[in-house]
Order: C-alpha cells, then sequence, then structure tokens
C-alpha cells in the first residue's frame, strides 16, 4: 500500500517555514524566534507548544495574539517522549510541505544560519535557493565554563559572552528539506531521505551555554513524567534531572574539547 | 533502531491523548463559518478546534484573528494561491488528521458547511458523547441537504435555527461520509471516501449539508471566486465544479432539484440547528 500521497497539487507555495517543539523552554525560546524571524516572515514561523505551564505558557500565548508566530499546541502528560516527539515532527513538516517549498526543523536550542564566508547572504537565501531533498547542518556546541564563566545576559548577543565551541559530527542534522522526512530520534537523522553536509549551513546548539539555565529547567521535569522507554533506551537521558556535581561535571568535559570560535562568528547570534 | 517501519506510525507512542478535536478547512466563509463554531463549540472544547484558513481575504482574517485571540478555537494558515484544489485541500486534510491523531484519540474533519449531530432518539446523549466512546476506525455520517426553494423561501437568517426556517431536507448517499476517524486516514478528493480505513455506517450520526439553504448567499459566494484562480486539472477532471461561478438559472434548477425531491424535516430535528 502506498501510504504518502506523490502529487504535489500546489504551485503556488511559500519559500520556507520554520518551526521548533517548546515545552517550558524561556531562556531558550526568546534567542530562537528573535534569530528565525530575521529570516522568515512571522507567518512563516511556527512552535510546537507541549504542555507549557505558567509564565512560559503566558509568552507563547502573547506571542501568538501578536501574530509574531503561528502556535500548535500538542497534549502529552510526558515531559520527554521521544517517540512521539519524533512523529509531531515529521507530520508537521508533511503538512507545512503542502505550503511551502522548504522546511527547517529545529529544536528550541539549535540555531541554523550560514557561515559568514559562504557564499550566501543569510539564511533566507540559503533556503529560497535551495534545490535538494534535505540538507545537514554542520554542527558545533556552543559551550561554557560552568564554574568560570558569568551568566548568560540575554539581553545581550550570546557570541559575545561566550566565545568556545566544540564540533560534533553528531549534529550533522538534516533540518532543512524539500520532502517528507521520517525523522529518527531527535531528527539526527531520516529513514528515508539521502543528504549532504554542506559546511556552509551551521547550526550553533546552545545547550552548554550556561550550566545554571540546564539545572534550572532540567530540575523542573520530574522523572517520574519521563517515557520509560526513552530512559530504558537512552533517548535525550542528558535532559534528565540530576545531581549539580554531575551536571557541572558533563559541562566541564565538553568544555575540555573546546577550541576558539573564528572571530567572523561574533556576530551570528 | 529505527522508528519507521512503514510510511505512517503504526503506533502512537501517548498514553495521554485527549478525546476528541475537530477540524475545517475554510476559505473566507464568514456565513457559514460561524454556524460551523458555534455547532462544534457545544461538543469540543475550545483547545481542541481547529481551522485551516485557506487564503482568506483581509476582512475575513482579521475575524477569525479575533476569534483565536478571543480562545474560540486555533488557527493555522495554509497557502495556495488556486481557490479550489481538492487533491491538495485532501492532502492537507489528511496530514493535519495525522498531526492530530498524536494528541488526540479521535478527529473529526467536517467541510465548513457540514454539521454532524447523533439522532436525538439514539442512544447517544450528544456527539461528545459518541465520540468519547468511538471505538471503530472511522465511522460513517448519514448525510442530509437541507434544501430550500430559490424562488420562494425568504433569506435565511443566520442567528435563528435553520431548521426552523427551512422545511425539507435530501437524504444523499454522496453524503454518507467517514468524518470521525482514529487511525491515520488517507482521505480520497472531497473526503466522501477514504482508501485505507474501513468502518459502519452510522444511522444514528446525522450530518446536515447546508450547502442548499439559501441560493443567494451561495451564488454571491462563488460569483467573488473567479475561474482563472481554480486549479485548471480540477476543473478538467470535474471535481468541485459545483462551486464554480456559473450560469444563475442553472444554479437554480440544482437548488428547486434538491428542494422538489426532498422531504419534511423530521419534528425530532427541529431546532438542533
Amino acid at each position: 500500500m502506498e501510504y504518502l500521497p506523490q502529487l504535489d497539487m500546489n504551485y503556488n507555495k511559500r519559500s520556507g517555514a520554520v518551526f521548533t517543539h517548546v515545552n517550558n523552554e524561556d531562556k531558550f525560546f526568546p534567542i530562537w524566534l528573535k534569530h528565525y524571524s530575521q529570516y522568515y516572515d512571522s507567518k512563516d514561523i511556527y512552535v510546537i507548544n507541549h504542555n507549557s505551564t505558567g509564565d512560559f505558557l503566558e509568552v507563547l500565548k502573547e506571542g501568538a495574539r501578536k501574530e509574531e508566530f503561528t502556535m500548535i499546541t500538542v497534549y502529552n502528560d510526558q515531559w520527554f517522549n521521544g517517540v512521539w516527539q519524533c512523529y509531531n515532527f515529521s507530520l508537521l513538516q508533511w503538512f507545512l510541505l503542502q505550503s511551502y517549498n522548504t522546511v527547517l526543523a529545529s529544536d528550541v536550542d539549535e540555531i541554523v544560519t550560514v557561515d559568514p564566508k559562504s557564499r550566501y547572504k543569510d539564511l533566507r537565501e540559503y533556503y529560497e535557493k535551495f534545490v535538494g531533498n534535505a540538507v545537514a547542518t554542520q554542527g558545533y556546541h556552543i559551550v561554557s565554563d560552568p564554574l568560570n564563566d558569568p551568566p548568560i545576559d540575554i539581553s545581550r548577543p550570546i557570541l559575545e559572552q561566550r566565545n568556545k565551541m566544540v564540533y560534533d559530527g553528531f549534529l550533522h542534522k538534516p533540518l532543512l528539506s524539500r520532502v517528507r522526512c521520517q525523522y529518527n530520534f531527535g531528527q539526527h537523522n531520516t529513514n528515508n531521505v539521502n543528504y549532504d553536509i554542506d559546511k556552509s549551513l551551521i547550526m550553533l546548539h546552545l545547550h552548554y551555554i550556561d550550566v545554571e539555565w540546564t539545572i534550572e529547567k532540567d530540575n523542573k521535569r520530574s522523572r517520574d513524567r519521563w517515557s520509560e522507554f526513552d530512559i530504558a533506551n537512552g533517548f535525550s537521558i542528558q535532559n534528565l534531572p540530576c545531581d549539580r556535581e554531575e551536571k557541572i561535571k558533563m559541562f566541564q568535559e565538553v568544555y575540555s574539547k573546546s577550541e576558539e570560535m573564528p572571530y567572523y562568528y561574533m556576530g551570528l547570534i | 533502531m529505527y522508528l519507521w517501519d512503514e510510511p505512517l506510525p503504526s503506533e502512537i507512542s501517548n498514553k495521554d491523548r485527549r478525546p476528541g478535536a475537530v477540524f475545517t478547512h475554510i476559505n473566507d466563509e464568514d456565513k457559514f463559518f460561524p454556524l460551523w463554531l458555534k455547532h462544534y463549540s457545544q461538543y469540543f472544547e475550545a483547545k481542541d478546534i481547529y481551522v485551516l484558513a485557506h487564503n482568506s481575504n483581509e476582512e475575513f482574517e482579521d475575524y477569525l484573528l479575533e476569534g483565536v485571540k478571543n480562545k474560540k478555537f486555533n488557527m493555522i494558515p495554509v497557502h495556495n494561491l488556486s481557490w479550489f484544489n481538492t487533491t491538495w485541500l485532501c492532502q492537507n486534510v489528511s496530514m493535519f488528521q495525522w498531526l492530530l491523531l498524536q494528541s488526540y484519540k479521535t478527529v473529526t474533519y467536517t467541510d465548513v458547511d457540514e454539521l454532524i449531530f447523533t439522532d436525538p432518539e439514539s442512544k447517544w446523549k450528544s456527539y461528545r458523547d459518541y465520540y468519547e466512546n468511538f471505538e471503530h476506525d472511522t465511522a460513517v455520517v448519514k448525510g442530509y441537504h437541507i434544501a430550500s426553494d430559490p424562488f420562494r423561501d425568504p433569506p435565511i437568517d443566520l442567528n435563528k435555527k435553520i431548521t426552523e426556517q427551512r422545511t425539507r431536507y435530501l437524504y444523499d448517499p454522496f453524503l454518507d461520509k467517514p468524518l470521525i476517524t482514529s487511525k491515520h486516514v488517507q482521505y480520497n478528493n472531497g473526503m466522501h471516501t477514504t482508501r485505507n480505513l474501513s468502518g459502519p455506517l452510522e444511522n444514528d450520526l446525522i450530518m446536515f449539508h447546508l450547502h442548499y439553504i439559501d441560493f443567494d448567499l451561495i451564488y454571491k459566494k462563488d460569483s467573488l471566486r473567479t475561474i482563472e484562480n481554480w486549479c485548471s486539472e480540477e476543473i478538467k477532471a470535474g471535481f468541485s465544479i459545483q462551486n464554480l461561478p456559473g450560469d444563475i438559472n442553472a444554479k437554480k434548477g440544482t437548488f428547486l432539484a434538491a428542494f422538489l425531491k426532498g422531504r419534511k424535516i423530521p419534528e425530532k430535528y427541529i431546532g438542533i440547528l
């Protein structure tokens, strides 16, 4: 049985949409939104809201009311359920491809942009000219020294406050696509689409920019509301609540592998 | 480990799904949409009501945005310059149903002029009771056109009950549509059938189709949709061509035929909508 429609019946698609999946992300979401709003019209920005609460839910509602993005709420009482989240990512991507030529799917701490030394002026030019099926980013963690770096000031450019990065092959993620992707866990690869890595398209992963942000966020997500399947299989377990020292050690380990960021990245975020 | 052993996930890894969502796909439907929303708001919470907004004009878009701001429903815009492109619409509906099933046990899709309710003499208290107890992959509604005499009936007042202003209805097997689903559905054009699911025809599940309730209302709406903006392949294939702008007398004839073939609306349905 053929499950997916083969005919593309829309000759008037818009050039690109971007979306993310958030769950109480008061620190990273403003950075994500500010970044992608430079390259996408607000009507082309979509936010899957998963069980957000309190002040953050109000932030989302206010943003949607001001038409800064379109919010789609999804329901699952579990904090993390990698299988379910991955299907949400894939299915929204399929749906958006009905109206858009390209879709960029990113986690909220993933900032995709073009390398300033590439031939592309910016991310908008990249996706507007993109002709492949999908493309993987060249990915770097932006890292911090958990015991010595000052807290991140969200009102200032992030890369003026952190200047170390770690290249990670695991961050070669096929985040920009023009065909329906069946994403696997964490959107690190797909089950159905071949793609190249393009060094012009970089992804800066912000998970390690401030240990206090991570500790605060992770501790709110109690272990009893995680998918047992995910824990048993080790999916996204870096986000599980854990001992403070353990989290600091995790950050130190990543920091120890870091190198200086190229000077021309400084203004990117 | 691979998640996908077939193109669509066969199991949904969410034990906390809500019982039901309803959605429609609209394009400047200032007359029917308020009726649709009022009707389904009786059976669904506002947060479970979704509207796919296709190329709305500024005025109607403002109306929709106001509804979103007042938390009456969720709106997701879709983009295609063609007024009618039923293949595209059908794929949109199917794919959005797939996404909603990640969060909901059942999904009801209807066109904006299709109102579903349970027969008041059935065992179901309401449509909410029906979908909350739904156990099939899909179920087929029993569909009726509400008919009007294009020459004699007064204009419809959308603030009053429709069934108190129109007296006849016409059963049409073509309206027996599988509009409630609990598995990933591949709809065929117009959502009259599916390619992959089967389910019972539910005599207790009634759908009233409002297309024929007022000739002038429909004629005016169709006239605004110029033929140049239609998908030419669709016109050739004859999909949804009843909505094309066309000859006034021919259209009146269609309305009159539905009226003359119609029967009196049973007393038990009067006042439901």
